[in-house]
């Protein structure tokens, strides 16, 4: 298969930006998921269609509203009532799930994620989102999905840092404009 | 000798001299200084002339509420007008200015203004043109000279070179203000393990006890600020933010200035940050205006509020002279003469209260070597250009005077009491209450906001420390649900009552009393207001300006009401006081618009297949925001016009190539896929084959077309819709309405995929043979791909192979298919296919030769749907289903939407060749070119294949209604008027047999 060209290629510039500080606040990347399953579940059938996205996961059990889930090699995210995507890091075939439990779409081309890390992480979300960063109100696993320049973005919770995945036509100019914020904390592009 | 630095005290870091020039002369000035103790230490009287009288004036203040140095400061692009110099923190290399003088604020030639100050007073605009010299013309010619002449600073004309951000902030407790009672909350709601923020507009901590000699119980002040200001855990201080206002659920704006006081600062910084603050709580510890007294002259430099200048000694080591007159109605003033008096400055203390003189502050008073004089008050300031001595007289009630002698001085200080800072309370409507005691008003009640310190009226430091202990207190309780509740002190805690004074009145004798410096307003305005019928407090204010504009009544507000209420016979509280506006200080306009400039105005969207199109050469135009290849030029020098016919004619010819990735995509899955799709379109896809594509429209509510695409059967219950570009979103949203509200029973899933997969339309007669160089397997004859089948297969690309969808659809008239592949082979897919069209004699062509073919073809767009037309006006008719229900079918058959004079879609061709009209011209009747016409044009284009200029547009009735008969297209913006022919809008192969060849 001829290798996928994501939104950023060409477009990162690695390197150091912005304010000249010995060690970067805030290092951005793009994580290069292998698959993203959307498992959407028929109201009445939202267990089964949770417990058929946690198996292929990998994670015990499908977190509920505004939470994720870590599994080896992917993260089960609940990004609506109703809804859970699966972002796996390498190539997944297209998961078993029963039509009478839900219905399943491949959006393995349709985001980009932005990888945001470094002390200044949470400093940087304030100035993305009016979201409640703080780490009591968005430990790690924490799952949003709100407006950042007026495009729709979900942010999760993520180590010391945030995964932001943004409709793929946006992703070059969420990363531009997040970039050009961080440089006040120095920027490390990765 | 007038103001000088002070030999030692003073929070200045005196090894750190600072160099600015102010009016183009180069001064020195001290690190921890503001432009106005820098001017005061350099003996810098004038700093500003009047609003609209050009008199004179000085510093009057060491705060926000200033009102004689507004000043401009910086240079070129980072000029900023209108700057309170009592606010400008020095730094190397400022550069400010005088402001409303020429040549300079010291020789200003308009200061005879002032000899014609009646002409000037209340209301003058207003007054000057009734009668004589009325009218719009005499306005406008007379409004440049008096604009010129009365007015602020003048804005740079560059674009602000500073980059400005929002950040969102959270916490338990926001306190504002760092003085005594804001550090003691801060501390107490920090310690209690709440989440505190603290906010100081200063870029010192302490408010008034910033070097004072007085400290805090025991306390030296320095060490006192530094413990509660330093780094704590669950505290967040910041300095130069200025809380502007306060909104519904407490939110409160703030405004962080981050490089305004840095020389040189790193690009990559923000100039400043407006943070949104939601706390759970708010405590405001915003501190008091002192209030002026208004006694003639009291506008010439060198007059000044008194605690200003106790602020001036304790903080910046600066002497406001060296014979000092201070004037005042309550204790606070006995403060700052001592402060003076042990700087080593004369001091003459007038207290307008009579009966002082035997009591224990006027004892101690004269102990530190101070002349009190009980029971004057000041009557008029000498000198022109600045204070040379003060008039002093006795106080006979009222507010008279009984002048007596001339005290010669060369500053005086003022104090006619204190009103709290309540104005961020204000914001939310609150009304605040009059306090006879205390003679101020006193902030109403908010739920969840409290004040503390002398914004509450509590004035001294010990009461104002344990007071905001007190108020933190109460919102740890709130938040926390732990009782420590503290006994609040009482307000007010001078040792003597104030004894209210407003003005100082001579029988007999016209004073120039100020009462609004910033707004040059005097209580003779104030007085004529009354006389001609302003009564409420807010029409006053806007009759006489008084408090308008960026004061907000810091300045003169409450003396202003109290002459009011005086001059109507009738209370303080009778009379009211003005509701104060955000922003409490000004901010940036540019702060608001944030991140938003520039190429960050609004968030771009590009293609899979931008770069490739980039790469090759294309111009790039805006259709909403995805970013389109308007056209693919041969060369750098072919122009628009020519590359877009040649780019068409490719289509026509041979084949050509255009990128549709951004036509809207939605996936609607389960079994019930079929029935809705059903009911939201006009016509049928219950029974449309898996495989197979179909054309939809469909209508609002109301029978008007919302939109229009092709719609692919993937499965049995499964399906792509596609959208127009720019209804994309509002589709999206429609379906989900409709599923969520009116079908919430359809077994159906709807979600965006857009983004998910990357398309290109392939046209002209080459479009087949062109497919199948590109095909790594299957087949795309018309056998195995009939017209608007659908085939899955594997194309050659990038090296390999991709997956790709392929539907044989056509918008541009010719053979055409839709090549579909994932979004990351976008690219890949271009590039092979480019390559595969560019053998076949063929181009890649973008919008204008897109538009070019559609309209040739008759096709209609967004340009055409444009929330009027209906489905006969479009020429679609006989696409609604007679034997099914669908949105928009009832009210679609409205006798008036079904009237055969509405406008229906049609050609126009120039009745004489070589001419041209334009989109949006309007279609009118030979002899009737007026009103909105007969129709509209809504695109146009050199034809490629039929030749000529040719419109497409709406008229009256459409073709039929026009034939033998011409119509004249009119363009009255561009003054043009084309005669032109109707034409039945299926002109380009109308059985249609080059799309189904």
């Amino acid at each position: 298969m001829v290798a996928r060209r994501s939104a950023l290629e060409g477009h990162l510039g690695p390197g150091r930006r912005g304010l000249d500080v010995p060690e970067p606040g805030v290092r951005l990347s793009e994580r290069r998921a292998g698959a993203l399953w959307q498992v959407t579940a028929w109201p009445d059938r939202l267990g089964d269609a949770g417990a058929a996205a946690a198996a292929e996961a990998g994670v015990e059990a499908a977190p509920g509203p505004l939470r994720a889930a870590f599994g080896d090699g992917a993260v089960l995210m609940r990004t609506e009532p109703l809804r859970w995507l699966i972002v796996a890091e390498a190539e997944m075939a297209a998961p078993a799930l029963d039509a009478e439990v839900g219905t399943l779409l491949d959006l393995g081309h349709a985001r980009t994620i932005l990888q945001i890390e470094g002390p200044e992480a949470r400093a940087l979300m304030a100035r993305l989102a009016p979201l409640d960063f703080r780490p009591d109100a968005f430990p790690e696993g924490t799952v949003a999905t709100s407006a950042v320049h007026h495009v729709a973005v979900t942010m999760l919770a993520r180590g010391d840092g945030f995964d932001l995945l943004c409709f793929r036509s946006f992703g070059l100019a969420l990363f531009e404009h997040v970039a050009e914020i961080a440089g006040q904390f120095g920027l490390e592009v990765a | 000798m007038t103001g000088f630095r002070l030999r030692s005290g003073g929070v200045v870091d005196r090894t750190r001299p600072v160099s600015f020039r102010w009016d183009g002369t180069a001064f020195t000035g001290l690190a921890g200084d503001t432009l106005a103790s820098a001017l005061l230490a350099n003996g810098e009287r004038i700093v500003g002339r009047s609003f609209k009288y050009h008199r004179p004036r000085g510093v009057v203040s060491a705060g926000v509420e200033e009102a004689g140095a507004v000043v401009g400061v910086g240079r070129g692009a980072r000029h900023e007008p209108n700057a309170k110099a009592t606010l400008v923190e020095l730094h190397e290399g400022l550069t400010a200015s005088g402001q409303n003088g020429w040549p300079s604020v010291r020789a200003d030639i308009a200061q005879f203004n002032d000899l014609f100050g009646r002409f000037f007073a209340a209301g003058f605009y207003y007054k000057t043109f009734i009668g004589l010299g009325r009218g719009t013309a005499q306005w406008m010619f007379f409004e440049r000279f008096i604009r010129r002449a009365a007015g602020l600073g003048t804005a740079s004309r560059e674009a602000d070179p500073d980059a400005y951000e929002y950040v969102h902030d959270f916490c338990d407790v926001l306190v504002v203000g760092a003085g005594p009672a804001g550090l003691a909350a801060a501390e107490a709601c920090a310690s209690a393990g709440l989440d505190t923020m603290l906010v100081e507009q200063d870029f010192a901590l302490g408010g008034a006890l910033t070097g004072a000699a007085e400290g805090v119980g025991m306390t030296p002040a320095a060490d006192w600020i530094a413990e509660r200001g330093g780094p704590r855990d669950n505290l967040r201080v910041l300095t130069r933010t200025t809380a502007f206002g306060l909104y519904d659920s407490n939110v409160v704006g703030c405004y962080e200035r981050v490089t305004d006081h840095l020389a040189d600062p790193d690009p990559a910084l923000p100039g400043g940050r407006i943070r949104i603050v939601r706390p759970r709580r708010v405590i405001l510890a915003t501190g008091a205006f002192e209030r002026p007294v208004a006694f003639g002259n009291n506008d010439r430099p060198g007059v000044m509020l008194a605690g200003a200048m106790k602020t001036y000694a304790d903080r910046f080591a600066v002497a406001p002279g060296d014979r000092v007159v201070l004037a005042t109605n309550n204790d606070s003033g006995y403060a700052t003469a001592r402060t003076l008096a042990r700087a080593g400055v004369e001091t003459t203390l007038l207290d307008s209260r009579e009966l002082i003189g035997t009591t224990e502050i006027a004892e101690e008073a004269r102990a530190a070597g101070i002349e009190v004089m009980a029971g004057y008050v000041p009557v008029e300031a000498r000198g022109a250009r600045g204070v040379t001595g003060l008039q002093v007289g006795r106080i006979a009630g009222h507010g008279h005077a009984r002048p007596e002698t001339t005290l010669p001085c060369d500053a005086v200080g003022v104090s006619g009491g204190w009103s709290p800072a309540f104005n961020l309370v204000s914001h939310r409507g609150v009304r605040p209450v009059w306090d006879p005691d205390l003679a101020c008003f006193l902030s109403g009640p908010l739920d969840g906001v409290g004040v503390t310190g002398s914004a509450a009226g509590v004035w001294g430091t010990a009461d104002a420390v344990a007071h905001g202990e007190a108020v933190a207190a109460a919102a740890v309780e709130a938040l926390t649900g732990r009782r420590r509740r503290r006994k609040e002190p009482a307000t007010g805690g001078w040792r003597n009552p104030i004894a209210p004074l407003w003005e100082v009145t001579v029988k007999g004798k016209k004073l120039k009393s100020f009462v609004d410096l910033q707004n040059d307003v005097a209580t003779s305005d104030v007085r004529l207001a009354a006389r001609e019928g302003f009564r409420s407090v807010e029409h006053m204010k806007r009759y006489t300006t008084l408090g308008m504009a960026t004061d907000q009544g810091k300045f003169g507000g409450v003396v202003g009401l109290a002459l009011l209420a005086g001059a109507l016979d009738q209370t303080i509280p009778e009379t009211g006081i003005t509701t104060f506006r955000p922003p409490y200080t000004p901010v940036p306009i540019g702060a608001f618009a944030g991140r938003a400039r520039g190429q960050h105005w609004q968030a771009v969207r590009r293609t899979p297949m931008h770069d490739a199109q980039a790469e090759g050469g294309a111009v790039f135009t805006d259709a909403g925001l995805w970013k389109r290849a308007w056209h693919h030029p041969e060369t750098p020098a072919e122009s628009l016009a020519d590359g877009y016919l040649r780019e068409a004619r490719a289509v026509r010819e041979a084949v050509g190539m255009v990128d549709v990735t951004t036509l809207g995509k939605i996936m609607v899955q389960g079994p019930d896929a079929a029935e809705f799709l059903n009911r939201v379109y006009v016509n049928g896809f219950a029974k449309l084959p898996v495989m197979k594509a179909r054309y939809g429209v469909m209508l609002r509510d109301d029978g008007i077309v919302m939109d229009d695409g092709v719609t692919w059967r993937l499965g049995e219950h499964e399906f792509l819709t596609s959208t127009t570009t720019a209804n994309a979103g509002a589709v999206m949203a429609w379906f989900e309405e409709l599923l969520q509200t009116r079908w919430p029973e359809l077994r159906v899933h709807v979600a965006s995929v857009t983004d998910q997969w990357a398309g290109i339309a392939l046209a002209g007669p080459k479009a087949r043979e062109t497919l199948e160089g590109l095909l790594a397997e299957g087949d795309v004859s018309d056998d195995a791909l009939p017209f608007m089948g659908i085939v899955e297969t594997q194309v050659k690309a990038g090296g390999g192979t991709v997956p790709a969808m392929i539907a044989r659809i056509s918008f541009s008239g010719e053979l055409a298919y839709e090549v579909w592949t994932r979004s990351d082979w976008g690219d890949a897919l271009w590039r092979a296919l480019a390559h595969e069209v560019r053998m076949q004699g063929g181009a890649p062509y973008g919008m204008e030769a897109l538009g070019a073919l559609r309209i040739e073809k008759g096709h209609v767009t967004a340009a055409e749907l444009d929330g009027r037309v209906t489905l006969e006006d479009a020429g679609l008719g006989r696409m609604a289903s007679t034997r099914k229900a669908f949105i928009g079918n009832v009210l679609r058959q409205r006798p008036h939407l079904q009237r055969g004079d509405r406008p229906q879609l049609a050609h126009f061709r120039p009745a004489e060749e070589g001419e041209r009209f334009s989109i949006g011209a309007i279609v009118c009747a030979p002899d009737g070119v007026r009103g909105h016409g007969e129709g509209w044009i809504t695109g146009v284009t050199a034809a490629p294949a039929l030749g000529g200029w040719l419109g497409i547009g709406f008229v009256r009735g459409g073709p039929k209604a026009w034939e033998g008969r011409e119509v004249v297209i009119a363009d009255p913006i561009r003054g043009r008027e084309t005669r032109a022919r109707v034409e039945s809008p299926h002109q380009y192969d109308p059985d249609g047999s080059r799309m189904r060849a």
